[in-house]
């Protein structure tokens, strides 16, 4: 008898304990996510942002397989977007395809990648990756000016309260993309070299 | 369609063309207008939606990347389409996310996002649409277009419509004007042609031909049909004068023919007017044929006729009636008539009259053939009224007239004879004889009678016969003449007779020899005398019986004259020689004669009483002295003897000797005497039995008590009380003492006590013995009373009220009713009923029965006890009801109750209600009772007659 009372007094001290950390990780996530959730906000607009270049990029023929071949969208090192991007990714499709969030870390890993996103924690290895672009028809997506110098080709850019975007379109075409006029007239600034 | 039908040719062709060309015109140009309106629409949505597309497509960027500036901007570019009044865009939640509105417009509420589509609203099209990039929708666009145009643009299409419609209609309307004469024309004049020809029945007209077409067919048939009118009409003139040509002929042939007949002829239309007669009718009735032709016979002027008004007008009513019959039955009337000519001569005619039927065999009117049979008319007449007379005497005669032929076959009987055959009419026995109805015992004279007239003509002249019948019935009696028939030139062929039926005669005699015979035989052999006298009271005629009688006596007093005569002859007088001589010697006597003046005076007196008065006399005794002297007793009747009417031609009487009777009667008047006395003396003892029985009853019951009562007394414990006195007295000094000291003295109160309670026993019972022995007394003292009453003999009859003898009744039992507690209730009618009869009887009666039935109420011991006492009078009979609510009658005493010695009372002597029914009878009356059963009460009814039947 002495036994069994023990051990219930144990069991419960263990789920006192168990409901204890379920609270505390609770908490813990919710200040998390609160604290994440003015970072996270511009990020859930350039994760949708993101999403809706694909919209107005044509990307040659040869990037895709088929019709429903996956867009792949990668993100470079540090995934600043959370689950934000993911979300974006299986709720939508762009033209019957399927969108695909790939996390890069290596060079090698872009092949098969058609918009690559660089945040600015990856400012330092922006050169290494665009020089590894060369050649091959991947929208590049930063949000610095060292990315933009480098030859990024859309560049988010913080106005005021707006998140607004800037295009290289020279580059884009370099790579054998196409952009839409449409978002060339939204964005912020357009490098477009006229003698080509 | 029918208001078409009636318009002229020119109008319907130009009104049909119009109408045509006009319909045609309007649904081309409502095909046109609608199915341009529903393409401009078609076209403005298609036109919308591009722009829609083109604006939402270019709007994908600014709402992708929120934008807003961008896309207003692209809206702005809208205003170049100034239909367009308002555009909005909307993101993928529904939020507005720019809009654009036209110049001028104010809108005060921006409308929300709205289904996917297009509406035309008023002049207003709405278009809703999705703006979809890469395949997924972003947002939506709303575009909405003012369409006043569009509307303003269809009216500008209708109205030049309208305008080349009215204008196309007046082109029609010339065209078809000039063009419809192609038609009209030809048809018109074709018209024309035939109201010409109609008009003035010119068939010679023609109609022009125009065309070759249909209506040139038509003008061409027309032209023919005139000409061949017109051949006919020559064809039928032709043929009329023909016709009229040979009708003239046979119209004179007929009246040649007409004209020379020996009979009139006359011919009426259908009117019955006179259309033809010949000249024979005109000279028949006087008349020229003026005076009928186109006349109705009752217009036909008969001045110069001569005829009787009556006669002709009635000619002429029946002259109209046959023809209005010929002419509805189509059938021959045959008659006769007869017309008074001009000289007043009658002459009769035949008339045949007939129809006339057209040549359709309808009839159009009626003729008449009249011929002459005037001659033979009056020779019929002659020859009809001969036939007549004969005709009447045959048929009414009641003689049996007959005519025969030389065989004796009859020719012609009267309807009396053939009613004697019984044959149904005269007709039917032609040809028949005698020998087929009588049989040979009279047929066979007859017959023989007959042939001997046929051969000598003698007749048979009043002879009776007896017919005797085949057909079994009785034999008839005739008296027959026979007579020969001759013919016109003289020869007998035949013979007629006639018989007159006596049988009636014959029966009569017949039943007069019978009533002679009767009274022979009555006067014969009855043993009564029976005598007709004569008004001097002289014999007329006897009976046997008397005349033997009145012979005996005749001589007897012969005898006794002779002896004191003292003549001694034996020879009787002639009259007395013998019974005949006698008889006709008597008639013609009298009785004075027979008996002597003094011994028949009576006898003569009686009957000349009767004569006189006419009244009989009836059962007379009378003493007749007899021929040996001796006295007879005789019972006479005498009746007045009438002729046919009703004189009295003196008496008839009847006498029978009743001697013997008469010593009968004395001898059974003594015995009844005898009887009456015993009777009597009988009567008396069983009113004594019956009183001595009953008061013996009574009276021992008397002694019973009494003997008690004595007894009582002697062995009374008053006795007792001397010994008790005696032992007073004895201590009549210490009394005191005594009775309280002394064992006997002390007994004494006790013994006192005691004995007064025994005395007062003793002296109930006493009392009851006493009180029973007076019962006793007064019962022997009823039926000492009762007898009284009934051995009183028959009293005297009155006329009583009914009620007043019932109150004497109940008067005499008011005492008793009372003491027994009787309720007593009286039922009287409200008129007087008196009745004739004895009081004191019918007292007795009532008395009893009100003592029976309260006898009846206290043995049932019932507190209730009720008496109705009711009268009534019922088809002349008084009716008197004592009813009680006692004991009954059960069923099993019903009919014993009358006898004489029953009664149901202990103290009842049984001869009350058997008195009382004899008595009732004796009063003409009865005496009956109703009972329901024991325990139901009684009901006794006494009816006596109203009146004595003597009386009556």
């Amino acid at each position: 008898m002495k036994r069994s009372s023990q051990a219930m007094l144990l069991r419960h001290e263990l789920n006192l304990c168990l409901v204890l950390l379920c609270g505390f990780i609770l908490l813990l996530a919710a200040s998390s996510a609160r604290a994440q959730d003015a970072v996270s906000r511009e990020y859930q607009i350039k994760a949708a942002y993101l999403y809706n270049f694909a919209k107005f990029v044509d990307w040659p023929q040869e990037s895709f397989t088929d019709g429903q071949s996956p867009l792949v969208i990668g993100v470079f090192g540090q995934n600043p977007f959370g689950t934000g991007l993911e979300a974006i990714a299986k709720a939508h499709q762009i033209n019957g395809r399927p969108i695909v969030v790939k996390t890069i870390t290596t060079a090698k890993d872009i092949a098969g990648v058609h918009l690559l996103f660089l945040g600015s924690a990856e400012d330092d290895h922006v050169a290494e990756i665009l020089s590894a672009l060369a050649g091959t028809s991947v929208l590049t997506v930063g949000e610095s000016d060292k990315f933009m110098a480098a030859g990024g080709m859309v560049n988010f850019v913080r106005e005021a309260d707006k998140v607004r975007f800037a295009i290289n379109e020279d580059a884009v075409e370099h790579h054998g993309m196409k952009i839409s006029a449409q978002l060339l007239k939204l964005a912020t600034f357009v490098r477009k070299s006229t003698l080509q | 369609m029918h208001a078409l039908r009636n318009l002229p040719i020119k109008r319907k062709l130009m009104a049909i063309i119009l109408l045509v060309t006009g319909v045609a015109l309007l649904m081309a140009s409502a095909a046109f207008i609608l199915f341009e309106q529903s393409t401009a629409r078609k076209q403005m949505v298609q036109a919308l939606q591009i722009t829609a597309a083109m604006t939402g497509a270019n709007s994908t960027a600014g709402l992708s990347f929120d934008e807003a500036g961008s896309v207003e901007q692209t809206l702005k570019s809208l205003s170049v389409q100034p239909d367009i009044v308002e555009a909005c865009v909307y993101d993928k939640d529904g939020r507005l996310f720019a809009h654009y509105l036209r110049n001028g417009e104010t809108r005060l509420v921006t409308p929300a996002v709205k289904d996917l589509g297009y509406s035309f609203q008023g002049v207003r099209l709405k278009l809703v649409q999705s703006i979809t990039l890469a395949g997924e929708p972003i947002g939506t666009i709303y575009l909405e277009e003012d369409l006043s145009q569009l509307t303003s643009r269809l009216w500008r299409c209708s109205f030049t419509g309208a305008i080349i419609l009215i204008v196309c209609a007046g082109v029609a309307f010339f065209l078809s004007a000039w063009l419809q004469k192609v038609i009209s024309t030809p048809i018109s004049d074709l018209a024309n042609t035939m109201s010409v020809v109609r008009k003035g029945k010119d068939y010679s007209v023609r109609a022009t031909k125009k065309g070759n077409d249909e209506l040139g067919r038509l003008i061409d048939g027309f032209n023919d049909m005139l000409a061949q009118i017109q051949e006919r009409d020559a064809n039928l003139e032709r043929r009329v004068t023909e016709r009229t040509e040979k009708l003239a002929e046979s119209e004179a042939n007929y009246s040649s023919l007409v004209d020379q007949m020996p009979a009139g002829v006359f011919r009426k239309d259908k009117e019955g007017r006179y259309v033809f007669v010949n000249s024979w009718f005109c000279r028949f009735t006087g008349a020229r044929p003026e005076d009928f032709l186109g006349k109705l016979p009752e217009e036909v002027n008969d001045s110069n006729h001569g005829g009787l008004e009556s006669e002709t007008d009635s000619l002429a009513h029946s002259g109209a009636s046959h023809h209005h019959t010929i002419l509805q039955t189509g059938r021959q009337i045959e008659c006769d008539e007869k017309r008074t000519g001009p000289e007043g001569k009658t002459s009769h005619y035949h008339a045949v009259k007939s129809p006339v039927f057209g040549p359709d065999g309808t009839v159009v009117g009626s003729q008449g053939i009249l011929l002459d049979i005037t001659e033979r008319k009056l020779a019929e007449d002659a020859l009809a009224h001969e036939r007549d007379l004969l005709r009447t005497l045959l048929e009414n005669s009641t003689d049996h007239i007959y005519f025969k032929d030389e065989k004796s076959r009859f020719l012609m009987v009267s309807n009396a004879q053939a009613r004697q055959f019984g044959v149904a009419s005269a007709d039917d026995l032609v040809g028949k004889t005698d020998f087929d109805f009588f049989s040979d015992h009279h047929a066979w004279p007859a017959f023989e009678d007959e042939q001997e007239i046929i051969r000598t003509g003698k007749p048979v002249i009043g002879k009776v016969e007896c017919e005797t019948w085949l057909d079994k019935r009785n034999d008839s009696w005739v008296l027959t003449t026979k007579m020969p028939l001759r013919s016109k030139s003289g020869e007998i062929i035949g013979t007629f007779g006639i018989s007159k039926d006596i049988t009636a005669f014959k029966k009569a005699e017949a039943a007069l020899a019978y009533e002679r015979d009767l009274l022979k035989a009555l006067l014969d052999y009855s043993p009564d005398s029976i005598y007709f006298k004569d008004l001097e009271s002289r014999y007329v005629r006897i009976s046997r019986s008397e005349l033997n009688n009145l012979f005996a006596i005749a001589l007897s007093r012969h005898h006794q004259s002779k002896s004191i005569d003292g003549s001694h002859t034996d020879l009787l007088p002639a009259h007395l020689s013998s019974l005949d001589r006698f008889h006709e010697y008597v008639i013609g006597q009298s009785d004075a004669d027979i008996y002597g003046a003094e011994d028949s005076a009576d006898f003569r007196q009686d009957e000349q009483e009767t004569i006189r008065t006419g009244k009989s006399l009836l059962g007379k005794i009378e003493k007749v002295p007899g021929p040996d002297g001796e006295i007879r007793w005789y019972m006479t009747t005498k009746t007045p003897w009438r002729n046919a009417e009703g004189q009295i031609i003196g008496i008839f009487g009847t006498g029978r000797n009743i001697t013997d009777l008469k010593q009968a009667e004395a001898k059974a008047e003594a015995a009844h005497k005898q009887l009456v006395e015993t009777s009597r003396m009988a009567g008396m003892a069983e009113v004594a039995t019956s009183v001595l029985h009953n008061v013996g009853n009574v009276l021992n019951s008397i002694n019973v008590s009494t003997t008690l009562a004595v007894e009582l007394v002697k062995k009374s414990r008053v006795n007792n009380l001397g010994k008790l006195a005696a032992m007073i007295q004895e201590h009549h000094n210490d009394l005191a003492t005594f009775l309280t000291t002394d064992p006997k003295g002390m007994q004494i109160p006790g013994y006192l006590v005691k004995l007064t309670e025994h005395l007062a026993a003793e002296q109930a019972q006493f009392v009851s013995e006493i009180e029973l022995t007076q019962k006793n007394i007064e019962h022997v003292k009823d039926i000492v009373t009762m007898q009284q009453c009934y051995a009183r003999i028959s009293g005297v009859v009155e006329k009583v009220k009914v009620t007043d003898m019932v109150e004497d009744a109940l008067r005499m039992n008011d005492g008793a009713l009372v003491r027994h507690n009787v309720e007593l209730v009286r039922d009287y009618p409200e008129e007087t009923i008196e009745c004739h009869t004895e009081r004191q009887k019918v007292l007795q009666i009532l008395v009893n029965l009100i003592r029976n039935a309260k006898y009846a109420c206290d043995d049932s011991g019932r507190l209730d006890k009720r008496l109705v006492v009711q009268v009534r009078s019922n088809d002349g009979r008084a009716q008197i009801s004592v009813i009680d609510n006692g004991v009954g009658i059960p069923s099993e005493n019903m009919t014993r109750i009358f006898s004489h010695g029953f009664t149901t009372r202990d103290h009842g002597h049984g001869f009350g209600l058997h008195s009382g029914a004899l008595a009732a009878k004796e009063l003409g009356g009865s005496l009956a009772v109703h009972s329901d059963g024991h325990g139901h009460g009684a009901r006794f009814t006494l009816e006596l007659p109203l009146q004595q039947p003597h009386d009556l």
